[in-house]
C-alpha cells in the first residue's frame, strides 16, 4: 500500500480524517495554490478559491472513489472551482471571459504581489493571449509539473491532443519571448 | 533568463519557479496561514453540521427541473385547475338547484328534513312573486283601457280579463 492510498484511507476514516486533512494541506496546498493562481492571477482571489476549493475536498473526499489519483482530483475540484470563480465574475461585472482575464490581468500587474520585469509582463500577456486549451496545458505541464496523463485526468482530454496544444504553446512562447530577447 | 534555462530548469520550490518566471509573489508566511484558515473553516463547518443535526433540521433539497419539466408541469397544473373547476359542485350543502319551473316537480327532488326550508324560499316566494304580476297585470288593465274607443272596451275588457285569469 503506497503513502497516497494509506492518506486516502485515513481521510476517509471518520476518525482519522482531520488529521489525515492537515497532512493533506502539507502536502498538496502550495501546488494547488499556484495552479489557482495562475487561473484566477491575483493573490485575494486565489485565496478564496484555495479555501472553497479544501472545503468542498474536506466534504466530497468520503465519495472519492480512487479511479484517479489523489492529486489529480484535488486539482480537478481546484481548475472548477477558479472557472467558476470566473464564471461569477463575468456574471457580476457583465464582462466576457476575455475581459475578465484582461482585468485580472491589470490588477495583478498593480498588485503588491507582483514582482516582474517587463519579460514578465510579456510573457504573461503572451501566456494570456493563448487560446484557453493551449494556456491552460502550457501551465499545468511547464509550471505545475504535471504529466500529459494527469493533465489528461484533470481536464478530460486526450493526451495526444494535450501534446500537440504543449508544443504549439511552446512555439509560440520561444518565437515571442526568447527569440526577441537573445 | 535566457533561451537555455527557460522551458528546461525548473527551480526548487513551486513559489520560485513562479516567482522566478512569472513575477508572482505572496505574503511572507502565507501557506502556514492559509493553512489554519482552512483548517479554522473546516472545523466551523463541522460544528454547524452536528448542530443542525442535532436539532433535526435537515437541509431543504432543492430540485431545479429542466425548461421542458417546468412547461410539461405548467401544463399539467392547468388542465388539472380547468378539470377541477368543471366537474367541482360549489352549490354541494345548500338545497339543491332544480331546473324544473313546475314546484310540484320540484318538490319530488327535496328531501323531506329539508321541505320546511323548500317551502319557505321556493314556494311562498313563488306566491308572492305570482300575486305581485297579478296586481301588476289588473292595474295595466285599468290604465289600458281608458285609452281604447267605447266599441271596443267589451272585447278588449273580455281579452284581458281571460288572460289575466288564465296566467
Amino acid at each position: 500500500m503506497n503513502s497516497e492510498t494509506k492518506l486516502l484511507k485515513r481521510l476517509q476514516s471518520s476518525r482519522h480524517k482531520d488529521r489525515a486533512f492537515s497532512e493533506l494541506l502539507d502536502i498538496y496546498q502550495e501546488r494547488i495554490y499556484w495552479h489557482i493562481r495562475k487561473i484566477v492571477l491575483t493573490h485575494d482571489n486565489a485565496n478564496d478559491v484555495l479555501q472553497n476549493t479544501f472545503i468542498r475536498v474536506y466534504k466530497s473526499i468520503g465519495n472519492f472513489e480512487g479511479k484517479s489519483s489523489l492529486l489529480t482530483w484535488i486539482f480537478r475540484i481546484g481548475y472548477n472551482e477558479s472557472l467558476r470563480f470566473i464564471e461569477k465574475e463575468k456574471k457580476r461585472k457583465h464582462q466576457s471571459i476575455d475581459d475578465v482575464s484582461s482585468h485580472q490581468l491589470a490588477s495583478l500587474k498593480q498588485s503588491e504581489y507582483f514582482d516582474g520585469d517587463k519579460l514578465h509582463e510579456k510573457l504573461l500577456n503572451i501566456v494570456e493571449g493563448m487560446s484557453e486549451k493551449q494556456r491552460r496545458v502550457f501551465q499545468m505541464k511547464y509550471f505545475d509539473d504535471l504529466s500529459f496523463r494527469e493533465i489528461s485526468e484533470v481536464l478530460g482530454i486526450g493526451e495526444s491532443t494535450l501534446k500537440s496544444s504543449y508544443y504549439s504553446a511552446v512555439k509560440i512562447i520561444e518565437e515571442k519571448v526568447l527569440i526577441e530577447t537573445n | 533568463m535566457n533561451k537555455e534555462e527557460f522551458l528546461k530548469n525548473k527551480i526548487g520550490s513551486p513559489s520560485d519557479h513562479h516567482k522566478e518566471y512569472l513575477g508572482m509573489e505572496i505574503p511572507e508566511d502565507y501557506f502556514n496561514n492559509s493553512k489554519a484558515n482552512i483548517l479554522d473553516l473546516v472545523s466551523k463547518e463541522k460544528t454547524y453540521r452536528y448542530q443542525t443535526e442535532r436539532s433535526g433540521e435537515e437541509e431543504t433539497p432543492v430540485f431545479y427541473l429542466r425548461r421542458s419539466f417546468q412547461v410539461a408541469a405548467s401544463i399539467t397544473l392547468l388542465i388539472s385547475i380547468a378539470v377541477w373547476t368543471l366537474f367541482s359542485n360549489p352549490s354541494e350543502g345548500t338545497m339543491p338547484e332544480i331546473a324544473s319551473d313546475d314546484i310540484l316537480i320540484e318538490s319530488l327532488f327535496v328531501e323531506d328534513i329539508d321541505m320546511n326550508q323548500f317551502i319557505s324560499d321556493v314556494v311562498v316566494e313563488e306566491i308572492m312573486v305570482e300575486a305581485e304580476k297579478s296586481e301588476q297585470n289588473l292595474e295595466n288593465m285599468f290604465i289600458n283601457s281608458l285609452f281604447v274607443e267605447d266599441s271596443l272596451i267589451d272585447s278588449y275588457t273580455k281579452k284581458s280579463l281571460i288572460d289575466n285569469v288564465i296566467l
